[in-house]
């Protein structure tokens, strides 16, 4: 039996089936609901996300000025200033390369399959794809039930006909597929957690909190016993095909990854705050009324009417510190652009320019292909960079409010270092320590040290994996970034 | 020709498949409206979204299917009066078999209708005021919309063999109507009439005339030519340009294919037909007078089918000065099927026009060192056909003061040919074959759900040639693709 505080700040399963009389609002997110065995089992987990810009930064105007204590360096003029107020949970790291450190070809696609993966891609221009699984999905391996991958979004244009999905990759190194409007995520996660102001993360039921034995809602119940049949029939069917001779190996395993996705609601819930303490899994800071318009949503280039992309990317995050502090989910990634990023930024530089797409600003000139030295440009892209670290401060206001500081890693990263599609030196932002792993309030210098290298230290801290192999890492970690 | 084919048995439906499909099985009046929040196909790595790589069940979007199956029998069978609107009996047995015949696109096995039977009489006793045959039927639904019998196009069949006819009638509904086949259909299938070419053919024909044949064929040229761009389009400083004028890009281009379609025009009339449409705003572009609201169809005098029509002109462009490059590669990628490759890091920056240089002038300077071969062969003579129009697909009659020259030559497959502007290029590239097999390729892809590779060159060739004839209409491609074992036939892949 866990204590009252604990159990008032968590989401209850049992008193969330107790509350979902109305079954009809209980069903879009009563799948998150599947058994979490390691949940139970394990110690505090440690939630990871991965969030990937595009068309990189100004360096000139994006990093502090001299590694050491951020205190005092976030005020210098440069885009990371808009982190300030959160210096003390920050390490900002330079000097980490990709593995393929000069592209051939155009390098979105290339950067954008390394930027998580940590290995050299195969193939070039739009057609570059990843040689191995990224880091979202490694973890997400370790920690996640199995059936549930990480939380893949994005905030583009999906339907650009050139690269689009390029960040999340599988096992087999297959891109994932993402989800481009909040309001789909918004969707599954409402009800999971109380109703804003409540205060009490109980899952919004008038039952009985925690576990005490308390009969659950008696159609909630029958819920899932026809979810179960449904499964069963599904999973024999499924069963019957695989066992048809003419099948070649890859059509096995397309029905064996339909099989092995389906999960049963789980029959017995149990309580499992006492891991949960301090995290708010309430709706507070939740704004319903802006994931409803955007129900019909769709990207165009500026924007306008949703406040601009960088909106979109708020409220995507704004439901990933949600998904952790409910444990939906353990990881994810958010694709910020597509590999050419045509997304049109309202600042002051780019009216000068007469509002020039975000990757023809990175060129500097007017060209998805040559790259220029327009100075207006320049400044529009140090601007866009004030935009996308002004966004992830307020992103990150999400997961400080629900208490994830030192229970998750939150990473900022690039898919080119510059809009030259130069890979050295390319961005990373880390807020959280991870459980303690990370330093915290620094600025460092990876001294050349890869991504996978980084990646490794934090697949460590999620995952408690002591000694991991990702990417091309050579089973290195970076020594500048932990504790 | 290169792709990657898994030559897949199992194709699952695609989210608009699966709304139309779940529609026309539930005699619904309106779109449920949940495909819309499924987890969209991988994005950006095929020519379509139904591509075998990117059409599966998995973590991401199981749960998908089973919310929206949960919620559209909710509907369904919320009363006893609901359901009958779909079932049409209170028989279980009678029930069972024609709705699962109707939502798995074949006959029952007598194991699945015993399997179905007993689901039904277990959701029989669940709670609820509906009829013990409501409730069952919920259940039965439920589950045959997450089977995957449903969720799967399938090919069963021996390598080689002709699919069965439930097969072909699945595999020609949904590409061609994007839906589940009829009863009508089935009923065909179910007495062989599908088991000749001709007779699949004569399904097929009945098919090409329906309303929702010209919005899958729309859907497969929307992504063909990339239609969704045109909501993306930004101009900095244009006089004559106004944002208001993609909605109508979007709706004319919408027209203008189906305009095609429906006609039974071809691949020719894509590219040489002066018939266009265009708003009020449009119109301006194009120098005519506006008449009503909306997108009508106008006379485009002097103009040569989509390429020299202002959506694919405005959309290629940087600002108000043509992208001739990017001109050219879509024409090389999209009708000439030309696969050239991806262009070098750092290009130099094109450089701002020269007092009495003309904008070939420029793109010739500087593509004259890096990327020669593909600029000067391939990319640039098609792009410079269209000088005469500006960056928003308005004649202009001189180059920065200096006489247009839109003349060039391009390798085609059969031989290098000239032009000498636009019109003449649109001409000689509808004479050819490459256009024809180019477009031919496309649709196999789309239609068989895979890439298509050298191995099927011989029915490249065919469909194109059958384009390529006098008269040769998009429909007449397709039904000649019906007919070819490529479509007829289970094509084997790798172990």
């Amino acid at each position: 039996m866990i204590d009252g505080i604990n159990r008032r700040k968590v989401i209850n399963r049992r008193a969330f089936l107790y509350g979902a009389g109305t079954i009809a609002i209980g069903l879009p997110f009563l799948e998150g609901l599947q058994e979490r065995s390691a949940w139970a089992a394990n110690a505090q987990p440690i939630f990871t996300f991965f969030l990937c810009g595009a068309c990189g930064v100004e360096p000139k105007r994006f990093w502090p000025g001299s590694t050491g204590a951020l205190s005092g360096l976030l005020a210098s003029g440069k885009a990371v200033d808009a982190l300030a107020d959160h210096a003390k949970n920050l390490l900002i790291v330079k000097g980490v390369n990709f593995p393929l450190t000069g592209p051939s070809g155009c390098g979105h696609a290339q950067g954008l399959s390394q930027a998580l993966t940590g290995k050299t891609p195969t193939g070039n221009g739009g057609q570059a794809a990843a040689t191995g699984p990224s880091v979202d999905y490694v973890i997400s391996k370790a920690v996640n039930p199995a059936g549930t991958d990480p939380l893949t979004l994005y905030a583009g244009n999906l339907r650009n006909g050139y690269i689009a999905d390029r960040l999340s990759f599988d096992d087999s190194a297959r891109v994932r597929a993402s989800v481009d409007n909040p309001y789909k995520l918004y969707q599954k996660l409402t009800g999971l957690a109380s109703p804003a102001g409540s205060g009490t993360g109980s899952g919004g039921g008038t039952g009985t909190a925690g576990g005490g034995g308390t009969p659950v809602n008696p159609q909630a119940e029958e819920l899932i016993v026809k979810r179960k049949s449904v499964n069963d029939t599904v999973r024999a069917e499924l069963s019957s095909l695989m066992q048809n001779p003419k099948l070649s190996a890859a059509d096995k395993q397309r029905l064996q990854q339909h099989f092995d996705a389906i999960r049963d609601t789980e029959k017995t819930m149990t309580d499992m705050g006492t891991q949960m303490a301090g995290v708010g899994c309430t709706l507070d800071g939740i704004e319903t009324s802006a994931y409803q318009a955007l129900s019909t949503w769709k990207y165009n280039a500026t924007n306008v009417a949703t406040g601009g992309i960088e909106n979109i990317v708020e409220l995507h995050m704004g439901l990933v510190a949600l998904a952790f502090a409910c444990d939906y989910n353990r990881t994810g990634t958010l694709q910020w652009g597509d590999g050419t990023d045509h997304t049109v930024y309202q600042t002051e530089s780019n009216k000068t320019l007469g509002n020039w797409n975000f990757h023809y600003i990175s060129h500097r000139t007017q060209s998805d292909g040559a790259v220029g030295s327009n100075s207006t440009a320049e400044a529009a892209h140090a601007e866009i960079d004030q935009v996308r670290m002004t966004t992830l401060a307020k992103s990150l206001k999400h997961f400080a409010a629900r208490g994830l500081q030192d229970k998750a890693v939150v990473v900022w990263t690039n898919h080119v270092a510059e809009g030259n599609h130069q890979m050295r030196n390319v961005p990373f932002v880390l807020w959280g320590n991870g459980g303690g792993a990370l330093k915290q309030g620094q600025y460092v210098d990876a001294a050349g040290a890869s991504n996978a290298a980084l990646f490794n230290t934090i697949i460590t801290a999620a995952t408690g994996n002591a000694s991991p192999n990702f990417g091309s890492s050579g089973g290195k970690e970076i020594a500048a970034i932990k504790v | 020709m290169t792709g990657m084919p898994i030559y897949s048995r199992f194709l699952r439906l695609t989210n608009t498949q699966w709304e139309n499909s779940v529609h026309d099985l539930l005699k619904l009046t309106e779109s449920t409206g949940q495909s819309e929040h499924f987890l969209p196909a991988v994005s950006g790595v095929t020519d379509f979204d139904n591509n075998e790589r990117v059409v599966m069940v998995n973590n991401g979007n199981w749960g998908d299917f089973q919310g929206a199956a949960e919620a559209v029998v909710a509907k369904v069978t919320a009363t006893d009066q609901s359901l009958q609107a779909v079932a049409g009996t209170t028989d279980v047995a009678t029930f069972i078999k024609k709705f699962g015949r109707r939502a798995f696109r074949r006959e029952l096995t007598a194991a699945e209708v015993t399997t179905y039977t007993a689901l039904h009489q277990k959701g029989s006793t669940f709670s609820g005021t509906q009829s013990a045959f409501t409730k069952g039927a919920a259940l039965v639904i439920t589950t045959m919309l997450q089977s995957p019998h449903f969720l799967y196009r399938t090919e069963l069949g021996d390598n080689g063999a002709t699919l069965s006819g439930y097969e072909l009638a699945a595999k020609l509904s949904l590409w061609l109507l994007n839906t589940t086949p009829s009863d009508t259909l089935l009923d065909a299938a179910g007495k062989g009439t599908l088991d000749t070419p001709d007779g699949a053919v004569a399904q097929a024909k009945t098919m090409l005339e329906a309303t929702a044949a010209v919005s899958a064929v729309r859907e497969m040229h929307s992504q063909l030519y990339k239609i969704p761009l045109l909501d993306t389009i930004t101009k900095a400083n244009v006089q004559g340009y106004s944002e208001g004028l993609k909605a109508e890009f979007t709706a004319a281009a919408n027209s203008f294919f189906d305009f095609i379609y429906s006609k039974n025009l071809g691949v020719k009339d894509i590219l040489t037909t002066n018939v266009g449409f265009a708003g009020p705003l449009m119109a301006e572009l194009y120098g005519l007078k506006a008449s009503g609201t909306g997108v009508q169809q106008v006379a485009l005098a002097d103009r040569s089918g989509w390429y020299t029509q202002a959506p694919f002109l405005t959309q290629w462009a940087i600002n108000n000065d043509p992208d001739s490059i990017h001109r050219g590669v879509r024409i090389n990628l999209d009708t000439l099927c030309n696969e050239i490759p991806p262009p070098n890091v750092e290009l130099p920056p094109v450089p701002a026009l020269a007092p009495s240089q003309t904008n070939r002038q420029r793109y010739e300077n500087l593509t004259n060192g890096c990327g020669k071969p593909c600029h000067t062969e391939y990319i640039n003579p098609v792009g410079f056909a269209f000088e005469d129009y500006d960056g928003i697909g308005r004649y202009r009659s001189n180059d920065n003061g200096n006489p247009l020259d839109t003349t060039g030559s391009y390798p085609f497959a059969d031989g290098t040919r000239s032009f000498k502007d636009s019109t003449d290029l649109m001409q000689v590239i509808a004479n050819g074959a490459q256009a024809h097999q180019c477009w031919s390729k496309k649709l196999a892809s789309y239609a068989l759900e895979r890439d298509i590779v050298e191995a099927e060159r011989t029915t490249v060739e065919t469909l194109g040639a059958v384009s390529q004839a006098s008269g040769g209409s998009l429909k007449q491609v397709m039904l000649a693709l019906v007919q070819t074992p490529a479509f007829r036939t289970r094509v084997g892949g790798t172990p």
